[in-house]
């Protein structure tokens, strides 16, 4: 098998870390025409082997960014990581080197991204595609290996591997998101950051792509962040859900707390845009106002503005709301004593 | 109405606003802009005229009295350049106005009527294409003769079709749009439509467009007066003066080293505000 | 592929043919009576009579290009130089080799040099390689070739005296160097810009990233993914710089006194002998056609998008059925 190096033995094998992924008051700014974009703005967050974890809010909160910096891909410049840790067993990835960084990227996280038409080169085959990725982490590999596992890896996504040699733009949607899958799985990584993996496709492929990726996942006990807008997809799939907001976690907790218990304004909200079979409402509530311009985000909370239980103190400066613990795994960013008391 | 009219211009303003932070742009203007007042004010500001002869004080070096030295008649090269200023930038201009009229009139009903308007002018337009413009310009300026107006019509010959092309592309773009419907739906005229909705549209692009191909112009004009066909010694166009000095390169070669150098700066002052306007009108680009 | 060419190559007919005529048409408005510029001005009426019946001159618009347009394309026959009487097609042929070797080179130079100088600018992107690059290619597209050509001829076979002046002697390459630089600055400056801002544009799409997260190295992001999409807008710039060569390059053999065919259309234009520039811009007009249907080639062997277009619509019908098994497969 493939010798493993110093770090890589690192990354998999210290067990006597706290937590398999951290990330910790995560800070990131864009620079643009010299204003600044205060993207996020200390998240923070654990996350376990074989767990899935859903980012969910609106576009433009921040949720991309976050997963990006994971990875360290953001475009420099005009983004900046300007404080924080993102710790992986115990490592953190802003502190080891762009060569050693290149091992984590693929073969220990790995990332699928939203829209399946852009993200594949449209002048190499898919098939060379998927292997470029097996061959970048298996150098000891020989170039038929590298073609078989990629074949393999197609058939494992459900595209029969003679269409190795076809070119993206032969390929549906939802086919190509497959490639992107594939490619993203390649390596067995330990970390699948999913950025809105199904967000560009038909429903009835929706369902096909996740019940795909779920199954991958369990099959190797792998560990991922979905990114998503769509809270039937996070009801599917996650095992813990963070709400953001402007670049902040403002709830936190199990699929059952958030979804059964849902506490913040802004959650309550989500929900409340959604149309139920069940509930006898005649109409929808959605929330009132447009998400915040993040070059100038309102102080105190931000999310006052739109909040119907807004009071004085949450439009101060200095009264920013911290993330509390209200119970069990239930975190929420809240100044209203309501809020975080109310009986489930 | 008056809300529309509000709303271009701020749209203007920030053009500009964003081509006046481009440092090399504002330099491409203001020597351009320096330029165009030499050539207005050519008889104030020449020292000497530009045919006055002097056969005692033939191909002088720089001096004082004749900055850039004198040609084979004694002429002073300084103030030929400054009256050959009014020809080059008047060629420019004048072929580039012509093709950009001429083109987005073809390209406008090209690309309005659409079906077999459109075709038999596309074809037409593919079969000059085929034919390189410089070829085309000097073909076109071989029947006609030399002179100064015969080259700007060879030049805009050679030009016109490319703004043709641009012109549809653009108004093909835009009839896809919904506010034409809207217009037509209230009963505008075709001419009305074509005038008033679709080339301000189109506008933009095109005076990108012009700006370089004005540099253009001056560049093929100077090709063509030194293959005997633009304007033609004594008059001081640039090219002109190029075809003159020709025969002195070996012994003179100043007399070919400025009138060219001339012309790589009046040049170069349009490509890079050309440039510079692109970047305004579409910060995408730039970023 | 090869029905591809074949069919690119009938649709290229009508457009040489519209070529010829449009040609013929310009010229057969130019001012000047052929008689008299091959009898001089000391013949009798009777002589400028017989000759111009002998030419058919006399003859209507629609004969006289009927006649020529079959004496081209029947017989390549671009008619006698009323200057020298010898054949025209005889002369184009023996001639358009040298500019045809003119254009070729300086192409080569112009991609050589233009698209390494682009990515560099890209990659050094707002550092002073870029401002280098850039300032560099502006003023390369501000000069006049055949100034060029002339500054070349000052310093290298003035002042260095290490190349010839002009001229040309069968079997020296040497003679061909200055002309081919002087032709090519311009192209690599045009390539030059082309390639940087289409790298700038590549760079920022998504499957960048997605080899970036793959774990690719910046080297291999940039020269293994980037650089072939960024170039296929580059090879339709290449085709069209090609023509500007081609017509740049009749100027500046004229600077080089160069026998090809720019300055045998040039001596054709001064001395009005019409069947010679007549001839010889309908032959650079077909070079040309020829040269934008290799490039249109080359960009379907380049994007793989085109090359699928058009392999052939019998296949299409198949792909699409395989297409609809793959996807059920699955379900």
């Amino acid at each position: 098998m493939k010798k493993k190096d110093h770090l890589t033995e690192e990354l998999c094998w210290q067990e006597e870390s706290e937590h398999f992924l951290s990330v910790k008051d995560l800070v990131v700014e864009y620079t643009a025409a010299g204003e600044v974009i205060h993207a996020v703005n200390g998240v923070s967050f654990d996350l376990e082997r074989g767990e899935t974890l859903g980012l969910v809010g609106e576009t433009g909160a921040g949720k991309t960014t976050i997963a990006k910096s994971i990875l360290r891909i953001l475009p420099d410049p005009p983004a900046k990581v300007r404080s924080g840790e993102i710790l992986l067993n115990g490592v953190d990835l802003y502190k080891i080197s762009e060569r050693d960084m290149r091992k984590v990227r693929g073969e220990k996280i790995s990332m699928i991204f939203q829209d399946p038409m852009t993200a594949l080169n449209p002048v190499m085959t898919v098939g060379d595609q998927i292997a470029e990725a097996i061959q970048l982490h298996h150098s000891d590999y020989s170039a038929k290996e590298v073609t078989l596992r990629a074949c393999e890896m197609l058939e494992k996504v459900g595209i029969p591997a003679s269409r190795y040699s076809d070119y993206p733009h032969q390929f549906s949607g939802g086919m190509k998101q497959r490639v992107v899958i594939a490619m993203s799985l390649a390596c067995n990584p330990l970390l699948i950051l999913a950025d809105e993996p199904t967000t560009a496709l038909d429903v009835t492929i929706q369902a096909q792509v996740l019940d795909m990726m779920k199954a991958l996942r369990e099959e190797q006990n792998t560990s991922m962040i979905l990114i998503t807008h769509d809270l039937g997809v996070v009801a599917e799939t996650c095992d813990r859900v963070a709400v953001v907001y402007a670049g902040q976690i403002i709830e936190l907790g199990s699929k059952e707390e958030i979804f059964d218990d849902p506490r913040h304004p802004y959650t309550l909200g989500l929900f409340g845009s959604l149309p139920t079979l069940t509930g006898d409402e005649t109409r929808l509530h959605p929330i009132d106002g447009m998400p915040p311009n993040p070059a100038d985000l309102p102080e105190g909370c931000a999310f006052h503005p739109r909040c119907g239980k807004a009071c004085e103190s949450c439009r101060m400066r200095d009264q920013a709301p911290e993330l509390v613990h209200i119970g069990g795994t239930h975190y929420v960013r809240c100044l209203d004593e309501g809020v975080k008391e109310r009986e489930a | 109405m008056k809300e529309k009219k509000l709303k271009k211009q701020s749209q203007l303003l920030e053009i500009l606003k964003r081509l006046t932070k481009n440092k090399a742009a504002m330099v491409g203007l203001v020597i351009i802009v320096i330029m165009a007042l030499i050539a207005v004010f050519a008889p104030w500001i020449a020292p000497y005229g530009y045919e006055q002869a002097d056969y005692y004080n033939i191909f002088q070096p720089f001096s004082k009295e004749h900055l850039l030295g004198t040609d084979q008649l004694g002429r002073d090269i300084l103030s030929r350049l400054i009256y050959g200023s009014r020809y080059s930038l008047k060629i420019g201009i004048y072929s580039v106005a012509m093709a950009a009229t001429a083109g987005a009139i073809i390209g406008s009903l090209a690309g309005y009527f659409g079906g077999v308007v459109d075709d038999v002018i596309m074809r037409i337009l593919d079969i000059i294409n085929s034919i390189p413009g410089l070829v085309l310009s000097i073909a076109v300026a071989a029947i006609l003769g030399p002179g100064f107006t015969n080259c700007i019509i060879a030049l805009a010959f050679g030009t016109t079709p490319m703004y043709a092309r641009m012109i549809r592309a653009s108004i093909l773009n835009i009839r896809k749009m919904e506010y034409l419907e809207a217009a037509t739906s209230i009963n505008c005229s075709s001419a009305r439509i074509i005038f008033r909705h679709i080339l301000p549209n189109a506008i933009s692009p095109l005076i990108v467009m012009a700006t370089m191909s004005v540099a253009q112009s001056i560049l093929t004009a100077a090709s063509l007066s030194f293959i005997g066909l633009g304007v033609q010694p004594p008059e001081p166009e640039w090219g002109a003066m190029l075809a003159d000095a020709r025969t002195h390169l070996r012994q003179y070669p100043r007399l070919v080293l400025v009138p060219g150098i001339t012309i790589m700066i009046a040049v170069l002052s349009l490509n890079i505000l050309g440039d510079g306007l692109r970047d305004a009108m579409d910060p995408k680009l730039k970023d | 592929m090869a029905r591809y060419i074949l069919k690119r190559l009938l649709l290229m007919i009508p457009v040489i043919l519209g070529v010829c005529i449009l040609v013929f048409t310009i010229m057969y408005f130019a001012p000047g009576d052929p008689a008299q510029v091959i009898l001089g001005g000391n013949a009798t009426k009777e002589q400028y009579a017989e000759l111009r019946e002998k030419l058919g001159l006399n003859r209507s618009y629609f004969e006289r290009l009927f006649e020529y347009m079959r004496n081209v394309f029947l017989r390549f026959d671009f008619g006698t130089s009323y200057v020298s009487g010898a054949s025209v097609s005889k002369e184009i042929l023996s001639r358009f080799p040298r500019s045809l070797l003119i254009a070729f080179v300086s192409m080569i130079i112009t991609l050589a040099a233009g698209i390494p100088l682009g990515i560099t600018a890209a990659t050094h992107r707002n550092k002073a390689g870029d401002y280098a690059t850039m300032l560099f290619s502006l003023v390369g597209v501000s000069m006049p070739g055949f100034w060029v050509g002339q500054m070349l001829q000052v310093l290298f076979a003035i002042y260095l005296a290490i190349l010839p002046f002009g001229g040309y002697t069968a079997g020296h390459p040497e003679f061909y160097v200055l002309p081919c630089v002087a032709a090519s600055i311009g192209g690599i400056a045009s390539i030059a810009r082309q390639t940087r801002s289409s790298m700038l544009e590549v760079i920022r799409a998504d499957y960048i990233t997605t080899a970036r997260a793959k774990g690719q190295t910046e080297h291999a992001v940039l020269y293994k993914h980037a650089l072939k999409n960024a170039l296929i807008p580059v090879i339709t710039s290449a085709g069209m710089s090609f023509g500007i060569t081609m017509g740049g390059a009749l100027v500046i053999e004229t600077v080089f006194a160069l026998p090809g065919l720019g300055m045998y259309i040039v001596s054709g234009i001064n001395g009005r002998d019409y069947p010679v520039v007549q001839g010889g811009i309908i032959f650079i007009s077909i070079a040309f056609s020829i040269v934008m249907l290799l490039v249109d080639l080359v960009y379907a062997f380049v994007d793989p998008r085109i090359k699928t277009q058009y392999q052939g619509e019998h296949k299409k019908r198949s792909k699409a059925g395989k297409k609809q098994a793959a996807a059920g497969g699955v379900s």
